[in-house]
């Protein structure tokens, strides 16, 4: 922690802070000698950034390889306009500099991988986690227990967003809550799901104030509570939970003693690339259909939805089977394929598969089933 | 007996979607937590955080079942989250 005297300048920049007396000289001073690490310059790590710095973090670190694209300005509050096309963390220390000189920004333009998170993390006495996928999170998590330092986690996704506080040393880790990703495909991200513009403030919010109370003690952290807010509500839910004496990486008998790459088995990439597969709406398919184009419509939904609701002419491979099954594919490789699941999610996964392994015009239907029952034909039950 | 619902983020989508998640389901006695997750079809990686009445289950598929439920209780799923 900070033990330089505060400067004249410092004094009045800081005054609000010097004069909680729960916080004072000693509080600022810890602030100015801390580092953080954010993990993600997006819709959580643009405020955290923001308020991070101008409450005087010493060092922040800022690890994001994306540049500025247009969608990210209706919620990602560092960047303008004219910054579309840069990169984001380039901006981003720009903004903070302008904001507050003390700071000292470092930048790490880079994905985070088992390779480099060890080295990358060590330094920083707070990670706080503000990425948009999961093989991020899970390493990221990964790291810091292995680190013995606390993360400080946010996620957000339609209109809702949670918040907790891990530290395996006195509390419950992600895994503790969450100990295996999910199925690839089964969980929408914001750029499929959506999300709130406002959403991601409320939740960094959160997530800034629990690192300024680790980085000066004050308060009690929300270590073993998980918070949950619902906008649409308006209400706040906390849950209390416990360090799992199973849990894969801080239980009684941990499996996981190694950092590993998550990017395979949870089958949604780390690094969101422009996908090399088209979209269809659901009544282009109807023409095409209705035209006797040439064409594959792929399901890649489970079986039993396939039971329950199907468009007729598709064929279903689902998903954690088409890899193995790629072969029953050849003769389409060349030609057109329309994929689709329930809602557009595991079918883009499938996109990506498929693009990967050289099949030459792919596309996702948008919506999936669910918009062809809505738009095309009532007679599909909604599921 | 009766039973309240809660799915959260994605799960919200088991439902439809005026009701945002929240309902409720009739159960025979002696229902489990295991019965609700069977009755929505929900994916054993997707119901990893299943609470009732705010208190975490264990994620053990005996103590899950083990689990008796009460007529008044609720139930509460949250899948993981990863947006940011």
């Amino acid at each position: 922690m900070g033990q330089a005297p505060l400067t004249p300048a410092q004094y009045d920049r800081y005054r609000r802070h010097l004069n909680l007396p729960e916080f004072g000289v000693e509080g600022q001073r810890a602030l100015l000698g801390s580092s953080v690490l954010l993990v993600g310059a997006g819709g959580l790590g643009s405020p955290l950034a923001l308020y991070l710095a101008a409450a005087g973090l010493g060092r922040i670190g800022l690890m994001d390889f994306d540049v500025v694209d247009v969608s990210n300005l209706q919620r990602q509050v560092l960047y303008q306009t004219a910054d579309i096309g840069k990169p984001k963390v380039e901006v981003a220390r720009q903004r903070i500099q302008a904001l507050n000189p003390d700071v000292e920004v470092t930048l790490h333009a880079e994905q985070l991988t088992s390779e480099n998170a060890l080295e990358i993390f060590a330094p920083y006495d707070v990670v706080i986690d503000g990425t948009d996928n999961f093989p991020t999170r899970y390493l990221s998590n990964d790291a810091c227990v292995l680190l013995g330092k606390p993360t400080v986690y946010g996620a957000i996704l339609r209109f809702e967003g949670q918040a907790s506080t891990f530290d395996a040393s006195r509390g419950p880790c992600y895994r503790c809550l969450f100990p295996e990703p999910p199925p690839p495909g089964e969980v929408p991200s914001c750029a499929e799901g959506g999300v709130l513009g406002v959403l991601p403030g409320m939740i960094a919010m959160i997530q800034a104030t629990e690192t300024v109370k680790l980085l000066t003690g004050i308060g009690e952290p929300l270590i073993g509570r998980f918070l949950h807010y619902d906008a649409l509500e308006m209400k706040f839910n906390e849950f209390r939970f416990q360090k799992d004496p199973d849990c894969p990486l801080c239980g009684d008998s941990p499996t996981i003693t190694e950092l590993v790459d998550y990017e395979g088995f949870c089958g949604v990439p780390a690094v969101e690339e422009a996908p090399a597969f088209g979209e269809v709406s659901a009544s282009e398919v109807q023409a095409r259909l209705t035209a006797g184009d040439d064409f594959l419509l792929l399901d890649v939904r489970r079986d039993d939805e396939y039971e329950t609701a199907r468009i007729d002419g598709s064929l279903l491979i689902p998903l954690d089977q088409l890899e193995s099954r790629l072969v029953e594919l050849g003769e389409w490789k060349d030609r057109r394929v329309i994929v689709h699941c329930h809602k557009g999610g595991r079918s883009a996964a499938a996109c990506a598969l498929l693009s990967g392994a050289g099949f030459a015009d792919i596309s996702n239907l948008v919506g999936g089933i669910d918009a062809w029952s809505l738009t095309i034909d009532p007679e599909v039950p909604r599921y | 007996m009766e039973v309240q619902i809660r799915l959260f983020a994605s799960l919200r989508e088991c439902l439809p979607q005026e009701l945002r998640g929240v309902t409720t389901l009739e159960l025979a006695e002696g229902a489990s937590v295991v019965d609700v997750i069977e009755h929505f079809a929900i994916e054993r990686r997707l119901a990893q955080m299943v609470l009732v009445n705010g208190v975490q289950i264990s994620r053990r598929f005996e103590e899950r079942q083990a689990h008796k439920l009460a007529a008044g209780d609720t139930v509460s799923i949250f899948p993981p989250v990863a947006g940011g």
